[in-house]
């Protein structure tokens, strides 16, 4: 006979699992999964990445380990989608614009992100084509001839090894890195997908190792011009 | 005997996590201070690389000379005064402890004149020259300390879930930088207001505008969300009372709005409009953009005008009695993080009060775009907006007519992609080919 405490830690762990693997689930518009809006050109806004570093007198950034996953995040997004047909303009952050494309770009990394608290609430109104940044995204004139912009947000935290000895599931769960890819109509503004990976590991270490199977299962199911190869 | 002894050891404990306020005038600058200095240099750059500072010649030499004239006496080690518009829609300001003071797009737009922003000012370089950032930084660390070790000792005997807990609350987020940004302990507050005072009045400017400026920032023109239960700012009502009582006066200063302030600001105000429209703070467009387009002559002001009035939607210009108690703005600010703009929009304007609201407002909007156009009948933009203002009505043939004058004011502008888009999009659906 199953106790009572037992019962109620499988069922907590089932309904973590359950809400994980909807999260990790790709969420894509009717639109983009209907073929109405294809994907051939896209430019890809550079990636926010927030890695803390946690000891025993609390967290501190890691900066310069989050520029450096920021610049290799990017580039294999990049590899990734250039790999599935999609022709990518150049970084617009890159070499540094002037003030105005600067602004620009701040100005849609925040819609993004303030929709995106949006999405992230509700990922099946994604589904539904319920969230747009609004028109204005096509006034961005490095991304003209662009289908599409890609956001890349992440975010995680270094936990010391103090933690690890406390109790190694709430520190792989603490201590995991979560990374979500949105891809956003650069005519209309509509979210057209979500996309998130986790990595229970230390993004740090092996980056370019175990990020890219990750990218590639996230992206696996979004229409683009090159299908995915199925295993 | 033994309480005695768990007395002076938790007295000694206190007065170790305690805050340093006040602290020794030659501070000594230990490894951790250095990180975050490091660290306040890394958020300069990054800012500044990330396109959310603003540049405009005029408004930061402006800024960096009010700032100056309040600076406390005598050079600081590691610290290199600057000043910087920060390209944010709220209504803040805030200090790195390296010397660099930021002030959001969204204060300079809803201060007066150059008086309240000395105020600001000064008590952002109070948090500087007393060092405050390192002494919240090194309180934190301590009692970070504190509840990692009450999070092991709960470990053992409770299963480890409340260690857990307590250890995941010591470990939330970048604390010090936190710090810094959205205000220090009541004692730190209180000081860098009461020093902020004494350096404007040192500076020969009128100190009866910070408290000016505190009325302001009390003005609640969105949905926010207000503490349940614990709130370590003190509240700015308390603010404003103690520094009347610095200034010996019990009324609230009166508004000061000096036309030659808004004038030099207007590059940074017209910036915030637009940043406040996007970010659906349209209350506080509406606010600010008003005193801008009571400039004369300026289309481009009036057309942002029209915009805010337009973006506004079937929401009031201010927020109602009900809205402003603690419950209504926790719901309202709930609702806005909850419902998209169009949600929002659809739901108010399914009430009397929301249509009408609604009509009063697109009426605004209309008389602003007609105004802008009058005055430069060049300009393209007015056209954009009443485009958009007719579609919104539902008047697709008055939409239709409007972005087409629009292209034809504007055939190689940044906009006409979309207002094509748009104009194709309305032929389809029925209007005038």
């Amino acid at each position: 006979m199953i106790s009572r405490r037992s019962f109620a830690a499988v069922l907590g762990l089932g309904l973590l699992g359950a809400q994980l693997a909807y999260e990790l689930w790709p969420h894509i518009h009717p639109k983009l999964k209907d073929r109405k809006v294809v994907l051939r050109t896209a430019i890809i806004l550079p990636a926010r990445i927030e890695l803390v570093k946690v000891g025993v007198h609390g967290s501190e950034s890691m900066h310069e380990a989050s520029e450096t996953l920021s610049a290799t995040l990017y580039r294999l997004v990049s590899a990734e989608l250039t790999a599935r047909g999609v022709q990518l303009l150049p970084n617009p952050a890159e070499p540094a614009p002037p003030d105005a494309v600067k602004y620009a770009i701040a100005d849609l990394q925040a819609k993004y992100d303030n929709v995106g608290v949006q999405v992230r609430r509700n990922l099946d109104g994604l589904e539904k084509g319920k969230y747009t940044l609004g028109d204005r995204v096509a006034t961005f004139e490095p991304a003209r001839t662009a289908d599409a912009f890609v956001f890349i947000r992440a975010h995680g935290r270094n936990l010391s090894k103090v933690f690890w000895a406390t109790g190694p599931l709430f520190a792989t769960v603490g201590g995991a890195f979560q990374t979500d890819i949105g891809v956003v109509d650069a005519h209309s503004g509509e979210v057209l997908a979500f996309l998130r990976t986790v990595l229970f590991k230390d993004p740090t270490a092996k980056s370019e190792e175990r990020f890219p199977p990750l990218i590639r299962e996230a992206l696996r199911d979004v229409p683009l011009p090159i299908p995915a190869p199925r295993n | 005997m033994a309480v005695r002894m768990r007395l002076l050891a938790i007295t000694l404990f206190l007065a170790w996590i305690a805050p340093t306020a006040g602290a020794a005038p030659a501070f000594v600058f230990t490894k951790v201070d250095l990180k975050l200095l490091e660290e306040s240099k890394d958020i300069d750059r990054d800012l500044e690389s990330r396109g959310l500072v603003f540049h405009d010649a005029a408004v930061d030499q402006r800024l960096t000379a009010i700032g100056r004239s309040v600076l406390p006496e005598g050079a600081l080690e590691n610290v290199e005064w600057q000043f910087h518009v920060l390209r944010d829609p709220m209504v803040n300001a805030f200090a790195l402890p390296n010397g660099s003071i930021y002030v959001n797009a969204g204060l300079l737009a809803r201060a007066e004149n150059d008086d309240q922003i000395a105020g600001v000012l000064a008590h952002e370089a109070t948090h500087v020259a007393n060092r405050h950032g390192y002494l919240g930084n090194r309180s934190i660390r301590r009692k970070t300390l504190l509840l990692n070790a009450a999070s092991w000792v709960t470990w053992l005997p409770v299963g480890g879930v409340a260690g857990q807990v307590i250890s995941w609350t010591a470990s939330a987020g970048q604390i010090a930088v936190v710090l810094s940004v959205y205000g220090y302990s009541r004692e730190l507050e209180r000081e860098a207001d009461v020093s902020g005072l004494a350096l404007v009045k040192r500076a020969k400017r009128n100190p009866a505008q910070l408290a000016r400026m505190m009325v302001l920032l009390d003005e609640k023109l969105e949905p926010e969300p207000v503490p349940i239960l614990y709130n370590d700012h003190p509240r700015t009502r308390q603010r404003i009372d103690y520094l009347k009582q610095q200034l010996g006066t019990s009324d609230d200063p009166p508004a000061a709005e000096d036309r030659g302030y808004i004038l030099a600001m207007r590059p940074v105000i017209l910036q915030a409009v637009q940043l406040q429209i996007d970010c659906r703070r349209f209350r506080s467009a509406v606010a600010n953009v008003e005193l801008a387009a009571a400039q004369p002559g300026d289309a481009a002001n009036l057309y942002l005008a029209g915009e805010a009035w337009r973006s506004l939607g079937p929401r009031r210009p201010r927020l109602s009695e009900h809205e402003l108690t603690n419950v209504g703005l926790r719901a309202g600010y709930r609702a806005s993080r909850k419902l998209t703009d169009d949600e929002e929009v659809r739901q108010l304007a399914a009430s009397d009060e929301g249509r009408a609201a609604l009509q009063e407002n697109q009426a605004n909007a209309e008389s602003f775009f007609r105004r802008a156009a009058t005055l430069d009948p060049a300009a393209a933009n007015p056209y954009l907006g009443l485009g958009a203002l007719y579609q919104d009505e539902g008047r697709t043939a008055d939409a239709l007519s409007a972005y087409r004058k629009f292209l034809d004011l504007s055939p190689g502008g940044a906009d006409r992609d979309r207002v094509e888009r748009r104009v194709v999009a309305l032929s389809a659906a029925g209007g005038p080919k």
